[in-house]
């Protein structure tokens, strides 16, 4: 009989199957649901990049959405941009897009005078004054004046804000009238008190009669001093909008990096996709896939520093849409692209094609 | 072993076991095994640091060949007609296979058709032999059950957590056709072919291999 096992074994070891853990399996072939599609611009204009790619007739065909993440606003309540000009520029991009059949909204940002995000805390003193509140609503008018609505686009929000947070989205509500849709960047809470840090300070629940769009940033998955790893993870994305849904809320998006991350000796820094790609062919290195399906390599840089950057592309963006069927996420969860510019270029063309 | 031999002694005719013109035998065999297309899967429920994940069904693109060994206990009346028993088999994947991308409640996963392994279970069939000196010819018809299991992982971020998926028993019925040489007088060896007739779908695979056959 242990002859018997050992020839099986032996059988077993030379005719066994083999094929790669992971490989390049093509997308030609994917279908995604097709659903709400919105990109977010990093600034109040277009560069020519931005500006081409979206006018490509496969962006037209399925981008519903540009936010321009502008203006923003100080401690002290003025909204930026100030300058007539610079204002009219932005009307000026608002239209162009509005021209190429977008709907245009303005993401709402909390920055110092050189441009840096003001932190939690100094949001939250901000919020809490109701003459800052109003001086902000007044500056943000006069900048959205000719986009379709705005976006409370915070990036940190103390959790001692949260009452005010929902006090100044109600006054922004009356204040835009009933032509422009109010919206909300929220953190990707899956559970109540929230998992994230200050992911308490936005009461959904309070802020549901005054915005009709929650986008969760489903991003950076691997951040702020985890192990590298990709930038979103489909099935936590699924997780979140699922949780959010549960609140008895609006409409619901979850976010989708064009981004991609460098992870070197506990610091991080935001890359692009040709960034990403022209570092691997610079230092000779191999691009794998991780288990997502999102890009990465290992590399070491001139001064001996490890780095592992992951990023996405269009195949690892079409193969997380594949994976989120309507029977998994509904048809009214829209997905908005964080970070026109830094994307694949074939990204736009495979969703496209995937979308048919 | 033992309520294999009772199930045999059942089914087989009281002539043949009476000796007269029935005897039984046993044959073992190492086969190739071709599957038109795989059968829907079933994910076992997993589970991650991150989140809990449903059993789910997943297609996998293509067809698989597997390589594997069966032995089949069966009877024969009158030195003419064959009455297969039972069998078992087992056998793996054999080849170069591609991960087949799939998603697991919102998680990116993946089966690898790599690890598959095909177990099988032969039920009584019938058939018919004919013999020329030492060169005999069988056909005989016989149905079974079939069970596919594989390996895969999920996504949990940068890591991934292992994902058995399996069939349910898949119903098959095969036609097959042997040539055989004996070589003493209670030994044969067999070359056969055994289209299925049904496996999941109409004509969905075959077998080829060679058989060792102890029995008149």
């Amino acid at each position: 009989m242990r002859v018997c096992h050992a020839a099986i074994a032996a059988a077993s070891f030379l005719l066994a199957g083999c094929g790669p853990s992971r490989e390049d399996a093509p997308i030609d072939d994917v279908r995604v649901a097709k659903r709400r599609l919105s990109v977010i611009v990093e600034g109040c204009v277009v560069d020519p990049w931005q500006s081409a790619t979206l006018r490509s007739p496969a962006s037209r065909a399925v981008l519903a959405e540009v936010i321009l993440l502008c203006p923003a606003f100080r401690a002290d309540g003025l909204v930026t941009p100030i300058d007539p000009a610079a204002r009219s520029e932005v009307h000026g991009t608002v239209a162009a897009l509005r021209s190429l059949g977008y709907r245009v909204t303005l993401g709402l940002r909390a920055n110092d005078e050189r441009g840096v995000s003001l932190g939690g805390a100094e949001v939250a003193r901000s919020l809490a004054s109701a003459a800052t509140r109003t001086k902000i609503i007044d500056g943000l008018l006069a900048v959205g004046a000719s986009a379709d609505g705005v976006e409370l686009s915070l990036l940190f929000v103390a959790a001692s804000a949260r009452k005010d947070l929902a006090v100044f989205a109600s006054e922004l509500r009356s204040a835009l009238g009933s032509t422009k849709q109010l919206g909300v960047f929220a953190p990707p809470s899956v559970s109540e008190p929230s998992d994230l840090p200050d992911g308490d300070a936005y009461d959904l629940r309070a802020m549901r009669d005054s915005v009709s769009r929650v986008r969760l940033m489903t991003l950076d998955f691997s951040c702020c001093g985890a192990p590298p790893g990709p930038t979103i993870d489909p099935g936590w994305a699924v997780d979140a909008a699922r949780f959010a849904r549960s609140m008895v809320l609006p409409e619901i998006d979850v976010a989708y990096p064009l981004y991609g991350w460098d992870f070197s000796s506990g610091a991080e820094r935001p890359v692009t996709f040709f960034e990403a790609r022209g570092i691997a062919a610079w230092r000779g290195v191999p691009i794998e896939r991780g288990p997502t399906h999102a890009p990465h390599f290992r590399w070491t840089d001139t001064h001996g520093a490890a780095h592992d950057t992951w990023f996405d592309d269009a195949t690892s963006t079409v193969r997380a849409l594949e994976a989120w069927p309507r029977s998994v996420l509904p048809d009214d969860v829209g997905v908005v692209l964080y970070g026109l510019g830094a994307e694949d270029p074939a990204l736009f063309p495979a969703l496209q094609r995937a979308m048919r | 072993m033992r309520p294999l031999l009772v199930i045999a002694i059942l089914l087989v005719p009281a002539s043949a076991r009476a000796g007269h013109g029935g005897t039984l035998s046993w044959a073992f065999d190492a086969h190739a095994h071709w599957l038109r297309a795989w059968p829907n899967v079933r994910s076992e429920p997993a589970s991650s640091y991150l989140r809990e994940l449903p059993s789910r069904e997943h297609s996998i693109p293509g067809g698989a060949t597997f390589g594997g060994v069966q032995a089949i206990y069966g009877a024969v009346l009158d030195d003419r007609w064959v009455l297969p028993i039972l069998g078992v088999g087992v056998a793996t994947t054999v080849g170069r296979y591609g991960a087949a991308p799939t998603s697991v409640d919102g998680s990116i996963a993946q089966l690898h058709p790599w690890t598959g392994r095909y177990w099988t279970l032969l039920l009584p069939g019938f058939g018919l032999r004919a013999k020329d000196r030492r060169w005999m010819g069988q056909l005989v018809v016989r149905p079974g059950v079939a069970w596919l299991s594989l390996d895969g992982e999920i996504a949990v971020g940068g890591e991934t957590v292992e994902m058995n998926a399996s069939t349910k028993g898949l119903f098959f019925l095969r036609a097959e056709v042997e040539a055989c040489r004996r070589f003493d007088p209670e030994s044969r060896l067999c070359t056969f072919i055994a289209p299925s007739i049904w496996e999941h779908r109409f004509l969905g695979g075959a077998q080829v291999g060679l058989r060792w056959e102890m029995g008149p």
